[in-house]
């Protein structure tokens, strides 16, 4: 797939999934990799920027297994930036998928 | 690739970035890593998964927003201009006062101190600082600095740079600084070295440098290793000195001037203290950053001027901190005494234990999730922000001139009025002494 346009895609995925909830990293990249396959170092550099844009705040916190996981929280702005994108996108498939299967004149 | 040269591999691939940010990065790779393994999986597995190393660090570089990069590298320079124009007064102080001292002082004669041998001389006086070793001369004085070695000659004054070499001459006007270094004019040095010492009888590891980043953490290893390396633009490159005398082990970056003037610097000191030292361990930097982690000691001090200070996972009896205008990440400190002070410095600690002490005058306070057994903070313009977890205990108590006190739901508050305030979380087992002219305290 074009790496541009899977940027984007991943963009969506993860603030989708962190607008449900917080995530620690290692969670974030486990389940965004069991549906699309990525290389899963590029999600790190994605929640770095966010976090810079303001998107993201991350805090840590204690796990029953080891040293603290540092957890990503989506701030007022990220939601927004998601809702966003989510519209693009839906539009963006519907426009595609009426491409696909549409009719020509 | 197993995780160790993963990680490796990763930090070679973005080298660069500043120091802080690096280990940040590779943390989360540690982080990720460290799990991954904890649910079973390999650590080339990992490696293989996570991609190649190379184009992870590349995602970081591409996506770094360029404006606020700039800025923040402006801001940073910015900083360090400040602590060279300081250095500079400092250097002409001691020139007018020597010069004023010894006027008063029958044994020299007036205003000058000179010291000669065929050929060879030292000169110090009111008019600046005169080198001279045979053909070689260097003339440090009001108009500037000027190296003479036999026909070759650069000088640098107000108005700018000036290098012959031999018959040909160039000059380039002053582009925007002052000492007439241009940006153009400075050349990226490249350093790589490296120095073992070895620790017996060692009680205190003290570590110097003026602008260069400095980084310490722990290995397990015998001796001590130091690695100094990265590129510099700067007029001079710190030379590494390391000394050991009697119980002292002293780590110097050290300069042949007492003036410098540095556009960029990408090099970094790296200190490897074996996990079996105990001693005292004093860290200084005027304006590169000290970054320290996973360090047990006895005494730990830090100084700073306009460097920044990240430090994590420490253990000693006193933890001592002194910035002027650098911030402060503390993260997991654990010390009896934990004393902190700061003109302008912002501090931000997270997992802090022992009795801490801290004072700003402008810098902001921001406390996370703190255990303390006593707790003292007092600033004046800067604000106090305070986070507290369910287990927190805290008798806290209060004064501020003009600023705020704001507490959270979770707090008794038994007085907030004219300033004053009180107020009581969990049990109240612990003091907290706040104290604040202008600045607001807000717990959440």
């Amino acid at each position: 797939m074009n790496i541009q346009f899977k940027k984007g895609v991943l963009e969506l995925c993860v603030l989708s999934l962190l607008n449900r909830r917080d995530f620690y990293g290692y969670e974030l990249v486990d389940h965004i990799s069991k549906y699309i396959n990525i290389s899963e170092g590029t999600i790190y550099p994605l929640l770095r920027r966010f976090r810079s844009e303001g998107y993201v705040t991350t805090y840590l916190k204690e796990s029953q297994e080891g040293p603290p996981r540092k957890y990503y929280k989506l701030t007022d702005r990220g939601k927004e930036s998601f809702e966003v994108l989510e519209i693009e996108w839906e539009n963006f498939v519907n426009g595609v998928n009426n491409i696909l299967r549409g009719e020509i004149n | 690739m197993n995780k160790k040269e993963y990680l490796a591999k990763l930090r070679m691939y973005l080298q660069g970035l500043p120091i802080s940010e690096l280990e940040d990065i590779i943390s989360d790779y540690e982080e990720h890593f460290n799990i991954g393994i904890s649910k079973g999986k390999s650590e080339e597995e990992i490696s293989k998964e996570l991609g190649d190393p190379k184009e992870v660090a590349l995602g970081y570089i591409n996506s770094l927003d360029s404006n606020l990069e700039e800025n923040r590298q402006e801001r940073r320079n910015n900083r360090k201009w400040i602590t060279i124009v300081a250095g500079i007064v400092l250097v002409v102080f001691a020139i007018s006062f020597l010069s004023y001292h010894s006027s008063y002082n029958p044994g020299f004669s007036p205003g000058i101190f000179s010291l000669k041998s065929d050929g060879d001389m030292v000169r110090i006086g009111p008019k600046g600082i005169e080198v001279k070793d045979g053909e070689d001369h260097v003339v440090i004085g009001w108009n500037g600095i000027k190296v003479k070695g036999g026909a070759d000659e650069v000088s640098i004054g107000w108005d700018g740079i000036k290098v012959k070499d031999g018959n040909r001459s160039a000059f380039k006007s002053n582009g925007w600084s002052f000492l007439g270094l241009s940006n153009k004019d400075l050349k990226w040095e490249e350093v790589d070295e490296e120095k073992f010492a070895d620790l017996d009888e060692v009680k205190n590891i003290s570590i110097s440098s003026p602008f260069i980043d400095v980084k310490v953490t722990s290995q397990d290893r015998d001796d001590l290793r130091i690695h100094y390396h990265g590129r510099m633009r700067t007029n001079v490159v710190p030379e590494l000195v390391v000394d050991k005398v009697n119980g002292d082990l002293e780590i110097k970056l050290q300069l042949s001037q007492n003036s410098y003037s540095v556009i960029e610097s990408k090099a970094v000191l790296e200190v490897f203290i074996p996990n079996s030292f105990k001693g005292n361990i004093n860290s200084m930097a005027s304006s590169g950053d000290i970054y320290m982690k996973n360090i047990v000691g006895d005494n730990l001090n830090f100084s700073t001027s306009s460097g920044d200070l990240f430090l994590e996972n420490l253990k000693g009896k006193v933890i001592n901190i002194t910035t002027s205008s650098g911030d402060m990440n503390l993260n997991q400190l654990n010390g009896d005494i934990i004393s902190i002070n700061t003109s302008s410095g912002n501090m931000k600690t997270s997992y802090l234990v022992g009795k801490l002490t801290a004072k700003t005058s402008s810098g902001d306070i921001s406390l996370k999730d703190i255990s303390s057994e006593e707790i003292k903070l007092s600033t004046s313009s800067g604000d106090i922000v305070i986070n507290l977890d369910d287990s927190a205990n805290y008798k806290i108590k209060g004064s501020t001139s003009s600023g705020d006190f704001i507490p959270n739901k979770k707090m008794v508050v038994e007085e907030n009025r004219r300033g004053r305030f009180m107020a009581t979380v969990g049990e109240g087992l612990y003091p907290m002494e706040i104290q604040t002219s202008s600045g607001d305290v807000i717990f959440k």
